[in-house]
Parts: C-alpha cells; structure tokens; sequence
C-alpha cells in the first residue's frame, strides 16, 4: 500500500479517464513518440510487472533502478494520467499533473441531469401557482428596444409585478440614451414573447424561461468543472442552484432591472474562471471575455469587476497575454460604461449619507468644496418641500467628484465607519423590502413579497442580527481559498475552487464600496443585489473549500507532488530496503 | 475602442426606430399631444410631434411664453426641483377659462396643467420657451386620459361633459359618467338664486331639479332622468 491509498476522501477528478494520446508532427519529428512506441514494444515482451510498481518484486536492483529512471525520464513528457497498467493503482500524486493537463472528469450525464432539473426547479420556483417577480418600480431600462410598461397609471409601480411592456414610441428624454448589456437578454425575452404564447411586444415572464433555462445550464456546467466527486458536485451545484432560486434573488429574474442579466452572467463568469484557471487556454480565455463584459456592461457599478476580473485573469500560469488582452477588453468595456452611464448624484451621497443625523454639518460640507449655509439642508431629499429653498444654492454650488467623497471618507474615519456600517445593514437586508412580487390580481396586497425558496433568507437572518458578520463570512471565505491555493498536496483542479473562493469576496468587496460610496444610504438594498449574490455565492464556495483543506490536512513533501513518478519512486525505495 | 463598442451596443440592442423630434418652441397654442406613458407626463419636455386634436391624446396646450427668473441665465438646464416653482409661475392661470369659452356658471373640474420646458440640449442653446398644457381627467380608472376632441371652446359643446364636474351617489364624477347632480356655477346662492342659475345653465331644458349643497353649491338634475351621462348645459344631456 502506498501513502497515497491511506487518504480517505478521493475527488473525482483524482482518477481520470485514459486521455487520448496526441499525435503531433513534432513528437515524431523529436523522436519521442517513436520513443514511447519502442518501449510499449519493449514491455509487451518482457513479462508483466509486479503490482503496484514499474518493477516486480523479483527485479534485481539494477533493473529496478532502470525501471525507476525510465519512469522518471518519461514523467516529464510521456507519463500520461490513466495509464494505470503501467504505474500501478492510481495515486494521489501520480494523479495530480494528470488533472492539471487534461483528462478531468466532467460526468456529462450527471451534469445534464443536474441542468435539466434546475431548469424545471426554477421554472415551478417562479411560475407555479402564479408567477412571482419583482416589481419594476421607476426602471424603464426597455424603453431602449421601443417598449414601455402596460400598467394601472395610477399605480407608482412598487405594489405589483407588471410584466408585460407594450411597443411604444419614446422621443426626447422621455427614455434617455442609457445603454447595458441586459438590453440583449431583454432583446431576446421580446423576441421570446410571442413563441411563448404571452401578451405583448415584452413579458418579463418570458425573460423568468430563459433565465431559470440559463440558471440550469450553469449549474449543469458546475458539476462539469467543479471537482470532487459527482455526488459533492450535485451539491455544490445545487447550492448555487438555490442562490438563483431563493427569494432573496429569483423575483429579479422576472423584472425590467438590469440585475437578472448581471446575475446569472454571473454563474457563467464563475464556470468560465474555473475552466480557465483548471487549465489556461486561449479559448478558455476568450470564453471567459463572454460572462465578464456581460456582467460589466450590464450597470455602471459594475466597473468594480474590472480590477478584480483582471487579478482573476491574470492569476494563472502561462497564456498571460491572452489574459491580458481579454482584461483589456473588459476594462475597456467598463471604463466605457462608467464613464458614459454613471450618473453621479452628489445629492445622495452627501446631504443623504454624511450629511444624515450630522452635528458637524456645515464643516463637513466646507471640507466637501459645498456651500456651509446648505447645511440646514442635511439629510433632506430632493422630494422633500423643504428642500426647494436650498435647491437654487446648491445648483450654483461646485459639487464634489466621487474622487472628491472618498478622500472625505479617507480624512473623516468616523463618517466612514457610519456609511459602511449602513452598507452592511444593506447586505443584510438581501432584498428591496418596498417590491412587491405578486402580480395584480393575484390577490395580494400591494408590495406583499414572497418566501417560495427561503434558504439564503434564512441563512441572512445571522447578518440582520449581525451585519458585521457578512465582513467574517468574506474574510473566511477568502481565507479559506488561500489556503487550498497554496496546499500543495491539492491538485490544480481543486485549486480552482480556492481561487473562486478569493475571488468571490473580493469582487464583493469592491462592488459594495462603490455602491456605499455612490450611492450612500439611498435605495442601499437594490443597489447592492451583486454584492448579495457574491456574498451568498461564498457560502458554499467556502464551504468547498474548508472541506478540501480539513481533508488534506496532512502535509505532503514537495517532491511527492511536483514528480510525476513518486510510484516508482517508492519501488526503488522498495528495492534499496530489501 | 470606445466608439466600437457604442456602435456594438447601438447595433445590437437600438432596434427600436428613432421616432421624430419636434422643437419644443414650436409647438403652437392649441395644439394636441401624446402622453400615454406617465414617463412621458412627468418629464421635463416633450419633442414628441404634435398629433391633430381629433385623435387620442392627453394633453393641449393653452398657453406659450416665456420661462423668467434668476436661473433662466444658467446655461446648464436646472434640476426639477428648481423648475417646478418656476413652471408654476409661468403657467398662468388666467387664460383657461377663456381657451375653454367657459361662461359664468361654467366650471372646469379635473382639468390640470403641466408644463414642458426645453431639452437640455435645447436649454443650451438658449431656448427657454415655456409651454403650458392641460390635462383632462380619465374617465376609466385602468387607463389613463384620453381625449379626442379639442379643448379650445369645449364649454360650447358636448364634449365638455369630460371636464365638468357631476355627482352621483354623494361621489364626484365627471359628467361624461352615469350621474345624478351637475354643478352649475357659481357657489353661495340662496334656492331660488340657485333654480334661476340652472335654468339658465339647462336653457330650453325642463323638468329640473336642484340641489342645495351644505356649502350652499348649486346642483341640478333631470326630474325624468335621475342617473344620465352628459352635460345638461343648454340642453345636451344624452
């Protein structure tokens, strides 16, 4: 028995398929594939080995020593994964360069099954019993493709879900110029409409279809890419599966916003960056621009992907410039984005956020560049009537840059401190408590909201009563991802997991600091829907990952791992002790 | 790179047709506009072209001038809570009754003014013509107003039943809905003062009835026909 046999937990992707040898011009021309042909020869004569090794346990020293050389020889190039009849059992760190070039197993049929039933789960979540959603209130993002809202114009639109949008001319500022990503899958919902059978030139039902499809297909394609075994990938699937379809996030996937289409882009993104840090390759790379621009472009916030997607792109071994050139793409696409989209209203951010329940108003507003005599104006909004005798000064008043807030935030700690804090309680709050998902006529009352699928729900009722715990969850998470990054005894497959697992908060972390920055304590909820879903999205990525390093807890020598022969090492071991 | 992902972003998702802009000074006194999205009520301008008062709209102008006040010098447009006050200063009141050919015991109910200003492109160009208009009330609750008729002098016709106020069951309704009671102009009249005003409201029109409100308003109806639709005004009543 070798060390590797005592480990008890074996990850699916440890004991690969037999890949098929590539045949390439060089190989011949280099002479090793002739090489490899004259030695399978060389062994189909002598008679068969000893099991466990290269070499029987009648083999004197010399030919176990040969055997061990040509074993190490050929690790380099010529050992392959699978080749199992010629080093024994498979092992551990035998296995391990096996799934870092190819050969990880992807169970297609487990995966299809998982896909097609999250599919269904998500289609019954959202429509059985009545469609559910979340209602549109102020989003007119469709207009873009000629479509307004058929609704009750009595209604402000926060009661009910109103899914159907009519074709409509709109002219002048009546629908401004703004641009996003998830115009394409509004697009597609309107081409969807009609062959759905649904009123309309765009119901928002038919966007719910082909987003719970497209939830199915990305958790098909987790058990493809996650390692492990296939019954931890159902459940890592499944986990993620149950993000899409708690309430906290799946009313978004009925709604005009611009989330649903950031969100399960998303899920693609996450597949797409374990494929490419599994194995770099250019197509990897490329497919990974796909999800990534989607996700970026789909609201000026967003940019905030672009840092952490280009450390992401780039935290990888070889295929550097194609990762560069698609992180170019990206920060080209978001810088774009930002620049022409974002609308920044200093409003929000000071005399809502670090102007609210403020003793110290008019300096902080002189330390602002703003007018000191508006600081009876603190914490009133644009809607207030009290507001309209500060609004002729503040129009004439210089405004501060985002630029300008941060450094505020940087030279005032204890402002900081209070407008985090309000953005932790915005986690927390996982949904907009004022959108109502029922329909009209459903028979419920005006911005009821709905607990179908409540897992993530339930697990956000530790934040409401701690938000700071979401700051844990984060630094865990990360925390965890690093350590089965640098565990050596794991394979390059498994490391995957821990890179996301890094990933995942990071991206948190930067979209919520520019959501509290931008946006301060105004519609905090909403506004922070992506950082909700990459924070529920660490609960079982760290928990795949705590799970991969409790289970290699024991420490591997480096050489056991970076030779690709350590079975024939051990038989030489073998021989040298008889 | 800028440019070519506008222009992918334009090809790919502007697929609907850019419809025609009109300038929003030159939108005359009287002329009819489309607002069926309460977006479009509640922005700022409208440069939607003007459609013949016979077809369903929302709204008429009554009244173009010109937007005054210290922050008309500004050339970036100012924000809405800036505009509103000076909006409602612009748009006069006064020259409704008059555009409606409203008498002395004619009275508008439900009829609102909006005000559009210019684009902010328009704004910096130095545009600041102020355009005033009114809104009729709807008269179904699931959809919003639509009007197919001119305001200007609709006093003088049927189709003022729409913005005239009627009451039925203790409820305010407009005319143009069943009803018991009409309202005739003007208020604070003693009985007789009161029957004398509906039957110069209700012209050759008889067999009325009047109604002395609390508030000493005057209402008349129908003695034959208690619930009817329309105005008694010279006699239209359906």
């Amino acid at each position: 028995m070798t060390l590797d046999q005592k480990d008890p937990v074996s990850w699916g992707d440890r004991f690969p398929e037999k890949p098929k040898p590539k045949r390439r011009w060089w190989q011949w021309s280099a002479g090793t594939g002739l090489l490899r042909r004259l030695r399978a020869k060389t062994s189909r004569r002598k008679p068969p080995p000893g099991p466990g090794s290269g070499s029987g346990p009648g083999s004197g020293f010399g030919s176990g020593l040969s055997s061990g050389t040509r074993d190490l020889l050929g690790s380099g190039r010529d050992a392959r994964p699978g080749s199992h009849s010629e080093a024994g059992p498979p092992s551990r760190t035998w296995m391990a360069p096996g799934s870092r070039w190819g050969g990880v197993r992807r169970f297609p049929l487990v995966a299809v099954v998982v896909g097609v039933v999250w599919a269904a789960v998500m289609q019954v979540r959202l429509f059985l019993g009545g469609h559910v959603g979340l209602a549109g209130f102020g989003e007119n993002l469709p207009c873009r493709l000629g479509l307004a809202n058929f609704r009750d114009p009595a209604r402000a639109g926060w009661e009910h879900v109103q899914p159907i949008w009519t074709a409509h001319a709109w002219t002048g500022e009546n629908c401004p110029p703004e641009f996003s990503t998830a115009l394409f899958a509004q697009a597609a919902g309107k081409w969807l409409t009609p062959l759905l059978g649904f009123p309309g030139a765009l119901d928002l039902r038919a966007l719910g279809v082909l987003f719970g499809l497209l939830v199915g297909v990305v958790c098909g394609l987790l058990v493809a890419v996650t390692p492990g075994r296939p019954l931890v990938r159902v459940g890592f699937a499944s986990a993620v599966g149950l993000v899409y379809a708690d309430a906290g996030f799946a009313g978004y996937l009925v709604s005009p916003y611009a989330e649903p289409t950031a969100l399960v882009a998303a899920g693609f993104l996450v597949v797409a960056l374990l494929l490419l840090w599994e194995r770099p390759t250019v197509p990897r790379a490329l497919a990974t621009a796909v999800p990534a621009l989607l996700v970026v472009g789909a609201r000026p916030e967003y940019v905030t992907f672009v840092p952490v997607l280009a450390f992401a792109l780039l935290w990888m071994r070889g295929r550097r410039v194609v990762a560069l050139m698609v992180a170019t793409w990206i920060a080209g696409l978001g810088v774009f984005h930002a620049v022409t989209e974002a609308k920044f209203d200093d409003h929000q951010a000071v005399f809502q956020t670090i102007l609210y329940d403020d003793p110290t108003a008019a300096a902080d507003l002189a330390s602002l560049g703003l007018d000191p005599e508006l600081a009876p104006a603190a914490g009133l909004s644009r809607d207030d009537p009290s507001w309209v005798t500060f609004a002729d000064r503040y129009h004439r008043t210089a405004h501060p840059s985002p630029l300008r807030i941060a450094g505020f935030y940087a030279t005032h700690p204890w402002h900081a401190v209070r407008t985090v804090g309000w953005g932790f309680q915005g986690v927390a709050g996982l949904r907009p408590h004022y959108l109502g998902s029922y329909p009209e006529g459903a028979g419920k009352p005006e911005g009821e909201r709905e607990y179908r699928v409540a897992v993530y729900s339930a697990i956000w009722e530790v934040f409401r009563r701690g938000p700071l715990l979401v700051l844990v969850l984060w630094a865990a998470t990360a925390g965890a991802g690093w350590l089965v990054v640098r565990r050596r005894s794991l394979t390059p497959s498994e490391k995957t997991l821990g890179r996301l697992a890094v990933f995942l908060p990071l991206a948190a972390l930067a979209q919520f600091a520019v959501v509290v920055l931008v946006h301060g304590r105004v519609e905090t909820v909403r506004h922070l829907a992506m950082t909700n879903w990459l924070t529920a999205m660490c609960v079982p990525v760290m928990a795949a990952a705590v799970a991969l390093v409790l289970t290699r807890l024991r420490p591997v020598p480096r050489w056991q791992h970076r030779d690709q022969s350590c079975a024939s090492i051990h038989s030489q071991m073998r021989e040298i002790k008889r | 790179m800028g440019k070519t992902l506008a222009l992918l972003l334009l090809s790919a998702t502007a697929c609907a047709a850019p419809a025609t802009t009109h300038p929003s000074a030159a939108m005359p006194v009287g002329s009819c506009h489309v607002m069926s999205q309460p977006e479009e009520l509640y922005a700022l301008s409208d440069v939607r072209p003007p459609v013949p008062c016979t077809q369903p709209h929302q709204t008429e102008t009554y009244l173009v001038t010109q937007l005054t006040g210290p922050m008309t010098d500004t050339p970036v447009r100012p924000p809405h809570e800036l505009l509103v006050p000076m909006v409602t200063a612009g748009c006069d009141y006064r020259p409704i009754r008059p555009y409606l050919a409203a008498g002395p015991h004619d009275a508008q109910w439900g009829v609102s003014v909006w005000g559009k200003v210019p684009t902010p492109d328009e704004w910096a160009a130095g545009d600041r013509t102020l355009r005033c208009d009114l809104l009729v009330p709807t008269t179904h609750p699931n959809n919003g107003p639509v009007l197919t008729a001119p305001l200007r002098g609709i006093m003088n016709r049927p189709e003022s039943a729409a913005i005239r106020r009627c009451n039925l069951e203790g409820r305010d309704v407009q005319c143009a809905l069943p009803h018991e009671w009409e309202w005739v102009e003007p208020q604070g009249l003693t009985r007789n003062g009161c029957r004398a005003n509906a039957a110069m409201f209700a012209g050759r029109l008889r067999g009325l009835r009047i109604r002395l409100g609390p508030d000493r308003s005057c209402w008349v109806g129908q003695e034959r026909h208690r619930i009817t639709v329309g105005t008694l005004r010279e006699g239209r009543a359906a």
